[in-house]
């Protein structure tokens, strides 16, 4: 992760556009590191026998109510993510706190109300106008050490598993990048809410299942070779994805979510949209 | 699980920080100003050369082909090819590669260009006359065999399965029995 991050500390130089993002985003993957490292989660009490005949039918590891919150936790994350965005851009950062005083709801509110699948970006935009993003984005990150740290001791304990959905095998969330790895060139899908990471055909469309051939294609930008844009024609929706068969260290996905964010600009451009849905396999 | 009928949010990860700092996705710096973007098609195929039946992922880009590699999703090989396999590329793309016949002489030291037509012409004729002095009708127990020694048959990897069955039909037909199969020369 230093090394990925090193790297985003480097590149953000040549990507002026993006400066302001990509120092916030620097600041908050920092912070979530700490988070990671300073707290101990409480571990995952399942029955085995459960969790595989549940997964042989195609449901994640975890289910509706046995997602381990820690809203004390995801809390402190959340105001360290909001005083990163004080110093950033302190206009923002007021306006988001007054809509968020008007509202007359905590941290805990939202969190509760995402987890019903009630709260939404779009709603969220709604409500707090251009901040309603910000927002919905440091509630959704504010999930992730915790899940991050529980699905890093779940893949511990997994041995060989079959998987082949284009949703997550723990948590249920949708990929956030792709990546083509090893000399045989084995698709990896990256989590975008808990980092596991599963591999996947390369023949095969995370989002529809699709499996023609034919309405597969992907992007390239000339000069960068190691990302291109996987496009499925059927379903009109797109993935980054980071090819690291010539890296001497493997990615971090949300680092390359960063560095690519012109690729999420011109495959919109094209017409294609990028997916993003909580727990979508638990549902 | 179908998701295609779910109703996505449109935004995430690092794009959802852009809109919510309020920054447009549009590049406005030098970084990516009107960003030539390539496509290119993939495709998988099974490699020709022999019959282990390798899995190969195409690259085509308008038409033509830029890369191949292994396909790590294919069972039999899973992403690795042998050194033939792994340059499949060149079978398209080879400036080595003859693409006119050549001949040379009995006795000559040079080679020289040829039609196809004149070389397949030379061909046939060469076979009819080595067929016609060679062939054999009963063998030395009297048994009837209707065969020629002088001739054998290299068969090649890259022939599908009824290609192999007619070109092994038209050599028993002229009375050949050295059938052979190449598999990486």
């Amino acid at each position: 992760m230093d090394t990925n991050l090193e790297r985003l500390r480097r590149q953000k130089e040549k990507m002026p556009s993006y400066r302001e993002v990509l120092e916030l985003a620097e600041k908050i993957l920092l912070e979530k590191q700490q988070v990671k490292a300073q707290d101990s989660f409480p571990p995952l009490k399942m029955d085995p026998m459960k969790v595989r005949i549940q997964m042989e039918e195609g449901f994640p590891y975890l289910r509706p109510g046995e997602i381990p919150l820690s809203s004390t936790r995801m809390e402190d994350y959340f105001l360290r993510m909001l005083n990163l965005l004080k110093e950033q851009n302190p206009a923002r950062h007021e306006a988001l706190m007054k809509k968020i005083s008007a509202r007359g709801a905590g941290f805990e509110h939202f969190l509760h109300i995402l987890l019903e699948n009630r709260l939404t970006e779009s709603g969220l935009s709604e409500e707090f106008g251009e901040e309603g993003s910000l927002l919905f984005f440091f509630i959704v990150q504010a999930l992730k050490p915790t899940l991050e740290v529980q699905a890093g001791n779940w893949r511990k304990e997994q041995k060989e598993f079959a998987w082949n959905y284009g949703y997550c095998p723990f948590c249920g969330g949708l990929p956030g990048m792709g990546e083509i790895r090893g000399k045989e060139g084995k698709r990896v899908l990256h989590c975008s809410l808990c980092a596991t990471e599963w591999d996947f055909p390369r023949m095969k469309c995370p989002y529809c299942q699709n499996e023609d051939q034919e309405k597969f294609t992907y992007f390239q930008v000339e000069g960068e070779t190691e990302y291109r844009v996987d496009i499925c024609l059927h379903c009109k929706r797109y993935l980054k994805t980071v090819d690291s068969r010539d890296r001497d260290e493997l990615p971090d996905w949300e680092v390359e979510d960063y560095l690519t964010l012109h690729l999420d600009h011109l495959a919109q451009e094209e017409g294609y949209a990028r997916p993003f849905e909580l727990f979508i396999g638990v549902r | 699980m179908d998701l295609t009928r779910r109703g996505f949010l449109k935004i995430s990860g690092a794009t959802a920080l852009t809109g919510g700092l309020g920054i447009s996705l549009v590049p406005r710096a030098a970084h990516a100003q009107p960003s030539k973007i390539v496509y290119t098609k993939e495709t998988t195929t099974i490699c020709p050369y022999c019959s282990v039946g390798c899995g190969i992922i195409v690259h085509t880009r308008d038409g033509k082909i830029v890369n191949t590699e292994g396909d790590p999703d294919h069972p039999v090989n899973q992403g690795t090819l042998c050194p033939k396999g792994a340059s499949l590329y060149q079978l398209s793309d080879n400036t080595n590669r003859l693409s006119k016949p050549l001949y040379r002489a009995p006795y000559a030291k040079e080679w020289k260009e040829v039609t196809w037509d004149w070389a397949l012409d030379k061909i046939a004729e060469n076979i009819k006359k080595d067929r016609d002095a060679s062939f054999l009708l009963k063998n030395e127990k009297g048994e009837t065999v209707n065969r020629t020694e002088a001739m054998a048959s290299v068969g090649t990897a890259a022939m599908d399965n009824e290609e192999c069955y007619l070109y092994q039909k038209f050599l028993r037909g002229l009375g050949l029995v050295f059938i052979e199969f190449q598999a990486r020369i």
